[in-house]
């Protein structure tokens, strides 16, 4: 059985388990923010979680699972994270049906608390920043379905804990989920919904693939996983929407017909607070869990949260790109700009192609800037990417805008009326050689020689360099 | 005279709770709603928004 658990065993030295209580009320996020601030990006594993009211939940809290780009890419079994974008581009490809198992060889129906035994606050919800709204469940994956064909749909959606049994569930107007809560909405009927968390994290990668509509999702975060997901049918839907069988949790329940209320503030992605917004609520019916359960948070606009979704980006604007340039070797969705920079790289792109797949990428969601560099250009290394942008680009001829695209709607500098923005595409490329083999038309980049190089590393070699100044 | 396009008016719509006077940024949206109350996230009293004690920007 591949699970969350297993998945801990195998980077067990790559885990940092405080010894002493850490609150729930952003003392775990701060630690996430020191340990980014240093580099650093170990999962954080919290056994003894102190809750709101100042006792210890029984419940240990897993956070910034997915904050090393590293780690990330060999829990989907990539290596070198550097190849996250051409591995995930066809993750679609590599799917496998899930298989349904009985609710006894199923973990996470250990325990049921069904009807007024659930309690959404003895789960250890964080509040994570200064300023949201509350206790917050941070990696559920919400699963509702399309009333019309039975397929079932699955995103992470943020999950505000307003009580016992009641939580706000922000849903962008133009998500999955929200097509199906409308569909139910419109026959007057709550839209039934369960919400997963904690499992493997290919799964929850693989759960998030940019798909079609309806499409669903099991067979795809199974083929991310490498293996059959195991799925239970829900206690309170049945069948008609089924759980990951070795999740941690599962929180099931209905988005009543027309209830809208305020929800948020929210900590966003963006790094900036989201504010707060009309969104349906869940009325809580069931909460199932393993006997020994444990709370998966995600540290919102940390690494944590950006990083598995922009190397799903990658994998997706890769495929849209490569489609119309050969020549793109690879893309990268740096957390310096969040969800709205993609970084592309060509090996010796043929004139205009770098600007056509510039085109093709730019259009995708969240973006807001493309940027095309050489393959000489590290792209996950923003300082180089800098000086090719400064050193390689004309304005007047390297920049093209691109007016009445999509805007995201959590951009905080998106213009507060109108319901488009300008995008940008910015070739940093060089211009290309005359001839193949032939030197490119421009000036050689300072460099020093491989044998110089290796001499000052055997200079420094056995030095400790941490006290010298940044 | 200014030139709109270039002018930098922020997006953010801020309201004051009438209960305990904090600040929080609310969007425009549910502002227009008017029958959905909105919630401080600071004291979680509810209140229309025509009884916040200040809104700003937007």
């Amino acid at each position: 059985m591949t699970d969350l658990r297993s998945y801990l065993n195998e980077i067990d030295n790559a885990i940092f388990r405080p010894d002493t209580p850490v609150s729930v009320v952003q003392e775990i996020t701060a630690l996430q923010h020191v340990m980014g601030a240093r580099s650093t990006n170990p999962a954080i594993f919290v056994r003894q979680p102190k809750l709101r009211d100042g006792t210890i939940s029984d419940m240990p809290v897993l956070t910034n699972l997915f904050a090393s780009r590293e780690l990330s890419a060999k829990a989907l079994g990539i290596d070198d994270h550097r190849d996250s974008a051409k591995a995930l581009a066809d993750l679609s490809s590599r799917a496998i049906d899930p298989v349904v198992v009985d609710a006894a060889d199923a973990p996470v129906r250990d325990i049921a608390d069904e009807g007024e035994a659930a309690n959404l606050l003895s789960l250890p919800a964080l509040r994570q920043h200064e300023g949201d709204a509350g206790h917050y469940v941070t990696c559920g994956h919400v699963v509702t379905y399309d009333p019309d064909t039975g397929i079932d749909n699955m995103g992470i959606q943020r999950l505000w804990v307003r009580g016992e049994r009641l939580m706000g569930c922000y849903m962008l107007e133009t998500s999955h989920n929200m097509i199906n809560l409308r569909k139910f909405w419109e026959k007057g009927e709550p839209c039934p919904v369960a919400v997963w968390v904690g499992h493997h994290p290919a799964v929850e990668m693989g759960a998030q693939a940019k798909l079609g509509y309806p499409e669903s999702h099991w067979n795809v975060a199974g083929g991310a996983l490498g293996e059959a997901l195991r799925l239970v049918p829900s206690v309170t839907h049945g069948e008609k929407i089924m759980v990951p069988a070795d999740a941690e949790i599962v929180i099931e329940g209905f988005l009543p017909p027309g209830r809208i209320e305020a929800e948020g503030p929210f900590a966003e992605f963006s790094g900036y607070q989201g504010p707060q917004i009309p969104n349906p609520v869940i009325e809580v019916t069931c909460i199932t869990r393993r006997r020994d359960a444990i709370y998966h948070d995600c540290g919102s606009g940390l690494a944590d949260h950006l990083v598995p979704d922009n190397m799903g980006m990658e994998g997706a604007i890769y495929a849209l790109a490569r489609q119309v340039s050969p020549s793109l070797v690879n893309v990268h969705v740096p957390v310096s700009g969040r969800r709205f920079h993609a970084y592309l790289q060509f090996k010796d792109p043929k004139p205009g192609e770098a600007r056509d797949a510039m085109m093709a990428a730019i259009a995708f969601r969240r973006l807001k800037a493309v940027y095309a560099f050489d393959d000489d250009i590290d792209i996950f290394d923003d300082r180089q990417a800098m000086w090719a942008i400064a050193t390689r680009v004309q304005w007047h001829r390297d920049l093209m805008k691109l007016d009445g695209l999509t805007l995201a709607p959590l951009d905080p500098s998106a213009p507060a009326t109108g319901r488009t923005i300008t995008k940008a595409a910015i070739d940093a490329t060089l211009p290309p050689a005359q001839k193949p083999g032939m030197p490119k038309p421009v000036a050689p980049r300072n460099r020093v020689s491989d044998e110089a190089l290796a001499a000052a590393e055997a200079v420094l070699d056995g030095i400790d360099t941490t006290g010298w100044p940044k | 005279m200014s030139d709109s396009m270039f002018d930098k008016p922020g997006n953010a719509t801020w309201a004051q709770c009438p209960a305990c006077d904090y600040w929080f940024p609310v969007a425009p949206v549910l502002l227009q709603m008017e029958t959905v109350d909105l919630i401080c996230p600071d004291c979680s009293e509810p209140f229309a928004p025509k009884d916040a004690k200040a809104l700003v920007g937007g």
